[in-house]
């Protein structure tokens, strides 16, 4: 579905990522693990276009998307929920529903897929009207997740959905990814600093440190590794909530 | 009605024109403009330069003036668009006093005496000597303004720029063309300052680069600021109230200035958003997010 093959970028000097390559397979969950600064939200961020791939490949179903501009990527099927949200603050939820299917032209589908959005989160249905900057962290996630929906895309880039979020909020976005990945067949791929939560619905995951993978596997391997128990899950340590 | 009320009236219509162009870039796209005044002066003397040198008559000159005016407007963005915020608020500022500048110094604008004896609006062959009917002119054109202004706010391209006012990095998540929607406000704002410009050469006969000089600018914005950001009733209703304002205070003269410092003073205290509006200015100039 989705592949990238010896990914390099950088910001200004900064060689960001290293030469990273990772597949996503069509319905699957893969989550990108690893520390603050480790490269994986610049990961994402190539894949959607929004930072110039130095070198490398990016594939969507067979398609070179590599140097495409971040508006044709978006319309190729790739939808991006940027780390912290970054709602329209200033505008309506529905408002910002409508800006997530900009790129598309089907003015009915996109009625329907309104509908929809707010029966899959009814908490934005009921707040319809209301600014976006005034919801709770979680609905706002929430909105964030349904708004990149809109554009119909057929791999969801997750960019920390847990982040902010009190634990219980934490569990009900993760359902909601879950329920997305069974009923729609959504392909995703996870960005995460919470490895307990991401390893645990994910079925691949990749370890990035400093701009590299440095370990691949199922999720049940990497759970298994000493390596990932001691630097990403804690070990011998269980979170209250799980 | 007396003379004095149309003379008035009209200055607020074409004044309220420009608040409302310059409601365009600043209040719905959030691009700060203190050089909106340039736009106003290229549009008057497009339009005066035309008629007098006999190249077309009112209706040609007039629209000329909006095409061309939005030509320049294109020129100017396609570079001040590289950057934002509070250095876009210089870059305008620049091109304002560059614009100045040129009128004042070429042979064709007359230099700093201006164009004299422009030829009053003609319709159909007639002169409009009427300050009826060419108050009546103005409104038509003003309600036409008016009703584009409501259909580009709620169509897409309004969202667009709703959107990128509101935070212009999720705008490129979510597939907007961010500069083009930028330039695209800036030459459709420069566009209704021209044919502004235009109604005003044809009315006063008489024009000089003074007039279209930084005072204007900040006056303009003012009207914007005080009616409310992104409003439109709001933007007629600050042009109205500046407009009506220095005359109703004339017996003041002197101290009319300090009046409306204070009145902005005041504003930004109280009612940040402007009397209609509901975006703040600190959400448009200076934002440090």
């Amino acid at each position: 579905m989705l592949q990238v093959r010896n990914l390099h970028t950088y910001y200004g000097h900064i060689h960001a990522v290293k030469g990273v390559s990772l597949h996503v397979n069509p319905g699957e969950i893969v989550a990108l693990i690893g520390g603050n600064g480790a490269g994986k939200s610049t990961i994402l961020r190539a894949i959607s276009g929004i930072v110039p791939a130095a070198s490398g490949e990016i594939v969507l179903g067979g398609h070179d998307i590599t140097h495409l501009g971040s508006e044709r990527i978006l319309k190729r099927g790739i939808g991006h929920v940027p780390e912290g949200r970054r709602l329209f603050r200033g505008l309506s939820v529905r408002d910002n529903l409508v800006l997530g299917a900009y790129s598309r032209r089907d003015r009915s589908a996109v009625k329907q897929d309104l509908a929809a959005m707010e029966e899959l989160f009814p908490i934005l249905g009921r707040r319809r009207r209301q600014l976006s900057g005034t919801l709770s962290g979680g609905e706002q996630q929430m909105l964030a997740i349904a708004r990149t929906l809109m554009a119909r895309p057929t791999v969801l880039l997750l960019d920390e959905p847990s982040m902010g979020l009190a634990p219980i909020v934490v569990s009900q976005i993760y359902e909601k990814i879950k329920e997305l990945n069974r009923s729609e067949g959504l392909s995703i791929l996870l960005v995460e600093q919470n490895a307990r939560m991401a390893l645990g619905l994910a079925q691949r995951g990749y370890v990035v440190e400093t701009g590299r993978l440095v370990m691949e596997g199922t999720t049940s391997e990497l759970k298994a590794s000493n390596e990932i128990q001691r630097a990403y899950l804690g070990k011998g340590y269980r979170e209250v909530w799980e | 009605m007396s003379v004095y009320i149309l003379h008035v009236l009209i200055m607020v219509s074409i004044f309220a024109m420009l608040a409302l162009s310059l409601n365009i870039s600043v209040g719905f796209a959030g691009l700060v403009s203190l050089g909106h005044a340039a736009f106003f002066g290229i549009g008057a003397y497009a339009s005066g330069l035309i008629m007098i040198k006999e190249l077309g008559s009112f209706p040609a000159a007039f629209l000329s003036a909006g095409l061309i005016t939005a030509i320049l407007g294109l020129a100017l963005a396609l570079p001040a668009l590289r950057v934002k915020d509070d250095y876009l608020a210089i870059v305008t500022l620049g091109f304002g006093i560059i614009v100045g500048i040129i009128l004042m110094n070429l042979e064709v604008t007359g230099g700093p005496d201006g164009l004299v004896g422009i030829p009053p609006v003609t319709l159909w062959g007639k002169p409009l000597y009427s300050k009826a009917g060419f108050l009546i002119l103005c409104a038509l054109i003003l309600g036409i303004m008016i009703g584009s202004m409501y259909t580009l706010k709620y169509s897409k391209i309004g969202r667009a720029w709703a959107a990128i006012r509101d935070n212009d990095v999720t705008a490129s998540f979510m597939g907007i063309d961010i500069y083009g929607y930028k330039t695209m406000a800036i030459v459709v704002s420069a566009f209704w300052a021209g044919l502004a410009g235009s109604l005003y050469a044809h009315y006063t006969a008489y024009i000089n680069p003074h007039t279209f000089g930084m005072h204007t600018s900040i006056m303009i914005l003012s009207m914007v600021v005080l009616g409310g950001i992104g409003s439109i009733p709001g933007s007629l209703l600050g042009a109205a109230l500046l407009t009506i304002l220095p005359e109703v205070l004339r017996p003041l003269a002197d101290y009319q200035d300090i009046f409306y410092g204070g009145l902005l003073v005041a504003m930004m205290v109280f009612r940040p958003q402007g009397i209609m509006g509901r975006v703040k200015i600190t959400e448009i100039f200076g934002r440090s997010r």
